[in-house]
């Protein structure tokens, strides 16, 4: 009997693997979904308001994407994240992660602003409070403020019809 | 490795040498390929997918470092290597390169000279970026098997050490016979082979 | 040409791979002595169908042929020629060529060197070696050949990551596989044994010299690893417990587990079955490490997923070798009868207690690498396991081998005498516990508990070790032919455990003592660390093959006088745009002097890590000394000239199972 034991160890080694390789081990699920947003106060870059806060987030559900433009994840997702506030009601409120002004004008003028507000987080600050380890990343926040969903990597169609639509329509 | 002590704290511009894409980097050394892949993490900067030079360049912030006193300077020194870095992964807070690992180090240095501890410190870390920010695990019901598992089994192995032992002596008595015949065995051996 | 004739050598070896896994087993059931003596000829085959198919691939390399896809990915027309040989297995589908390469070489040594083994035993091996060699042939040829055409060629090549384009790592992949795949010839051995159901002392004889070069090839390559990542990554680190490092040390705590315990199976014919599984674990964790590197299953910087295709195949062909060789195992194992008493204050016991922490201690090495993963694959959390989680279990776990090594040279087999083994151990241990309080002071003017216990334990291995070759000396008149009587066996062993206490001193004093500094200088500024000065003069261009690099000089001076230049650089490889900081070394036997380049600034200061090791050498210095441990271990005349004595005792435990 304990001559099989090696064996059964074995197999669920195997089993785990075989688990194991459909998971991809970058991804780190924040530790934020559920919660409230993180606490932030960001000048915008067209002035009008001159800063937001966290409150200023809430009311209806929105999208908080952190992005750059030296990124190309970001330029990646760019075009679907146009489409998107294009055809739905979706709010989107960019997060300008540790870039500088000067760069990222010519970017969105050249490829097209989908963003309500953008906060400007020059120094990733608030990158920090909300636990972004690497743009560009996506937040789902309902309309308390709390954040219900993240996507870390570019936006897709994929995610947004599978796993984000589901979550807002539940929650509203 | 911008360090943490005397740097300027304009921010400044990473060159685009840096954020080269990174061409698939091997991983194919069993045995060190973790650092490879650390310093090729390194050089990865932020993304996941740089997938051709970008047009700009990511804005370090370096600041100016915070001064700590001797004792909380050398918490700092025994603190960074229990951080791991989130984005190159296999690497501490200590080594890694990382632009966001420089801000992690400078928000560590900040918490300390605030007087935090080393929970308080590492719950801020945690509340962002979940457990996976520290190299040693909690002591959770989660963790149990890595913390007592090996002890439990170090426990088992020297029971059946001992029941195998005692289950020895007990059938030596009986299988006289086949002694012999090892007896034999060795004895040639060891005739041929001074 | 060149490449399509590599390929199809890939295909002919594994057509030879497939006929030398198949024709012995059918010549066993049959007992046909011809189709047994097939399994030589096909080894030997097999080995220069894949040699020449590496040839073709150096070919490939040499001549910069970038219409091969591989060759285009890691060469490159600037590099060094030596380089250009190496970055053969520099990637994933090369350095599969050359695995496959080395277990062929294996699979030859053992056709020429077993020719003195029981025919239908040596054809067994041999079969099982093939099955191995047919799986790594398919993944090759299914998954990542080498030779794949890029069409159109590219003009240039990509080049070899600049990290490789060091000599220590040269060398370094080619070690370890030899000791990776070195173990499969162990594995094969108690495969055989199993199916023909004969493990004795001539079965655990002809294993050991195998199992010893696989283990001391093993210890090199990690040695040379560790080496070369603490002197090229440029943070003074020299282990990380990065699961890929932990991939190559599991296979490494098994090897040393089954090296102890087949002494016992060969000197007293016990733990059979014990030893037949370790055999079988040491290949598996080699087989498993290749999986978890090759896969992508834990955190790699890869950024795309690697290939899926090879997750699999490596993850089914694990499930066949190592599921068929346990199912065997549990079918076979229990048969094994072992007899003979075990006392446990003997040499077997004392051995049996060796095989337990060594084997705990690979668990608990693999419960942090893998408990990431169940966690995940649960969906429970991510987090991880890193050094503080090691450096507390794993040494635990490994204290006590340090009492038993010094006990083991001391308590003879069978049974042992406690007031004999105090009289013989009471000089070592004395000296052992002086050194404990003296030796921290003597070189480093202080002392930590960890200081004190790692130098007890070093003291206490290497004085113990050392009293039994000076008792074997001393029992002859004169004293060179002292020397000459002690066995090579016995001088493997005891460097092998001198080199352990070596090995502990080097991490006990660079742990306690070891200081590390980022400072900011400008030129001609200076700072001190560890009672040496660095003082940084200046920094400009320098030119190198392949790439531009800013070379810093650093003077360090110790007492007023100037003890070394140091030339830190931070190179960049145009190739691939990549910078690398190369660290600049004074290297000494009780200290090492580190200093690696940081950032340039505009006032034309720069930063600077400088990093103070003792005794840091020690801990590759251990590894040498374990590295010739098992090389005369190995090269024991009992296991050369045993061929008669050995034939005839198959006879006579073939007469005595009968």
């Amino acid at each position: 009997m304990r001559y099989t034991i090696p064996l059964v160890v074995l197999i669920a080694l195997i089993g785990l693997f075989f688990f194991g390789m459909q998971h991809d081990p970058r991804l780190l699920p924040s530790p934020l979904i559920g919660k409230a947003a993180p606490a932030f106060d960001l000048p915008t870059l067209d002035g009008t308001p001159q800063r937001m806060s966290q409150a200023d987030l809430q009311g209806a559900p929105v999208l908080v994407n952190f992005f750059a433009s030296w990124c190309a994840g970001c330029q990646e997702e760019h075009p679907y994240l146009m489409q998107l506030t294009r055809n739905s009601q979706v709010k989107l409120v960019g997060i300008d992660y540790k870039d500088a002004e000067a760069d990222l004008r010519p970017w969105l003028n050249h490829k097209g602003n989908p963003y309500g507000q953008i906060l400007t987080d020059l120094e990733g600050r608030a990158g920090i409070d909300w636990g972004v380890y690497g743009v560009p990343e996506t937040f789902v926040l309902d309309a308390k403020g709390t954040i219900i969903y993240k996507q870390v990597g570019p936006m897709t169609p994929e995610v947004w019809e599978h796993d984000i639509q589901p979550l807002l329509k539940a929650t509203s | 490795m911008p360090s943490d002590t005397n740097t300027p704290s304009s921010p400044r511009r990473r060159g685009p040498s840096f954020a080269s894409p990174l061409h698939e980097v091997q991983n194919w050394i069993p045995a060190f390929a973790g650092m490879t892949k650390r310093l090729g993490a390194a050089l990865l900067v932020l993304t996941l997918t740089l997938l051709a030079f970008p047009a700009a360049a990511e804005v370090e912030t370096v600041h100016s470092p915070i001064p700590l006193n001797e004792q909380q300077e050398a918490f700092y020194k025994d603190l960074l290597p229990e951080l791991r870095c989130l984005v190159c992964q296999n690497e501490s807070l200590a080594e890694s390169q990382a632009p966001l690992a420089a801000d992690l180090r400078y928000e560590v240095r900040g918490l300390i000279a605030k007087g935090q501890n080393e929970a308080q410190i590492k719950k801020y870390l945690t509340d962002r970026y979940g457990d996976f920010v520290l190299y040693k695990p909690p002591l959770a019901p989660r963790t149990w098997v890595l913390w007592f598992g090996p002890f439990i089994l170090l426990g088992v192995g020297l029971g059946m050490v001992f029941a195998y032992a005692r289950r020895s002596r007990s059938a030596s008595s009986t299988s006289a016979k086949v002694v012999v015949d090892q007896a034999a065995l060795k004895k040639i051996l060891d005739e041929k082979a001074p | 040409m060149i490449p399509e004739l590599g390929h199809f050598a890939v295909i002919l070896a594994l057509g030879v791979a497939l006929l030398q896994a198949i024709v012995p087993l059918l010549g066993w059931r049959r007992r046909d002595a011809r189709l047994l003596s097939f399994a030589g000829s096909a080894a030997q085959g097999q080995f220069l169908c894949i040699a020449a198919a590496y040839a073709c691939l150096t070919y490939c390399f040499v001549t910069k042929d970038f219409s091969v896809a591989y060759v285009a990915e890691n060469d490159h027309s600037q590099l060094p020629l030596i380089y250009r040989i190496t970055a053969v297995w520099g990637a994933h589908e090369g350095s599969l060529l050359l695995w496959v390469l080395i277990l062929s070489g294996w699979t030859l040594a053992v056709s020429v060197f077993n020719r003195r083994l029981p025919l239908d035993m040596s054809a067994l091996v041999l079969s099982v070696l093939g099955m191995v060699s047919t799986g790594f042939y398919l993944f090759i040829l299914l998954t990542s050949s080498p030779f794949t055409r890029l069409v159109p060629a590219p003009a240039e090549g990509h080049d070899l990551n600049p990290i490789l384009q060091d000599p220590g790592l040269a060398i370094h992949p080619p070690m370890l596989y030899m000791g990776y795949v070195g173990f499969s010839v162990a594995f094969a051995f108690a495969i055989a044994a199993l199916i023909t159901g004969r493990l004795d002392a001539a079965w655990a004889r002809w294993t050991r010299p195998w199992t010893t070069t696989a283990w001391m090839f093993l210890t090199m390559g990690i040695t040379l690893g560790s080496w070369w990542a603490y002197k090229e990554l440029g943070w003074g680190g020299w282990w990380f417990w990065d699961p890929v490092e932990n991939a190559s040390f599991m296979p490494w705590l098994a090897g040393t587990a089954l090296i102890h315990s087949l002494a016992v199976t060969e000197k007293r014919g016990l733990l059979k079955s014990w030893t037949v599984l370790l055999a079988i674990l040491a290949f598996s964790l080699s087989l498993l490490g290749t999986f978890l590197v090759r896969s992508g299953v834990l955190v790699s910087v890869h950024a795309f997923a690697s290939d899926p295709s090879r997750g699999t195949f490596m993850l089914a062909f694990m499930a066949v070798v190592v599921g068929g060789a346990l199912t065997l195992f549990a079918w076979r194992a229990p048969k094994l009868i072992t007899t003979g008493e075990l006392q446990l204050f003997s040499r077997e016991g004392l051995l049996l207690f060796n095989n337990l922490f060594l084997v705990i201690a690979a668990a608990a090495v693999l419960a942090g690498t893998l408990l990431p993963l169940v966690l995940d694959v649960l969906g429970i959390t991510k987090l991880s396991v890193g050094p503080p989680y090691y450096n507390v279990v794993f040494l635990i776990l490994i204290a006590p081998l340090f009492l038993l090594v010094g006990l083991a040279a001391v308590v003879p087999w069978k049974r042992g005498d406690w007031r004999e083994t105090a009289r013989r151990l009471k000089v070592p241990a004395i000296i052992a516990v002086i050194l404990m309080v003296v030796l921290p002071f003597a070189l480093h003017g202080r002392t930590t508990l960890l200081a004190a216990t790692g130098a007890l334990f070093g003291c206490w291995a290497i004085f113990a070790a050392a009293q039994d070759v000076w008792r074997r000396v001393r029992a002859k008149p004169e004293w060179r032919a002292g020397l000459r009587a002690v066995p090579r066996a016995v001088w493997g062993m005891t460097l092998a455990h001198i080199g352990l206490g070596i090995w502990a001193l080097g991490v006990s004093g660079v742990v306690s003592f070891g200081d590390e500094k980022d400072v900011r200088l400008a030129r001609g500024a200076e700072t001190e660390l560890g009672g040496y000065n660095f003082r940084f003069q200046e920094a400009g261009e320098q030119a190198g093959p392949n790439y531009t690099a800013q070379q810093g000089t650093v003077l360090v001076e110790h007492g007023g006088k100037l003890i070394a230049t140091l030339h830190p650089q931070k190179r960049l490889y145009p190739s691939q745009g990549t910078v690398l900081t190369e660290s600049s070394i004074d290297a000494g036997l009780m200290r090492d002097l580190y200093v690696s380049l940081g950032e340039s600034y505009d006032d034309g200061s720069w930063s600077l890590r400088v990093y103070y090791k003792p005794m840091i050498r020690f801990i590759w210095l251990g590894g040498i000394f374990m590295f010739f441990g098992g090389l005369l271990a190995a090269s024991d005349r009992r296991y050369r000239l045993a061929r008669a004595a050995e034939r005839r005792a198959i006879e006579i435990a073939e007469g005595a199972v009968a």
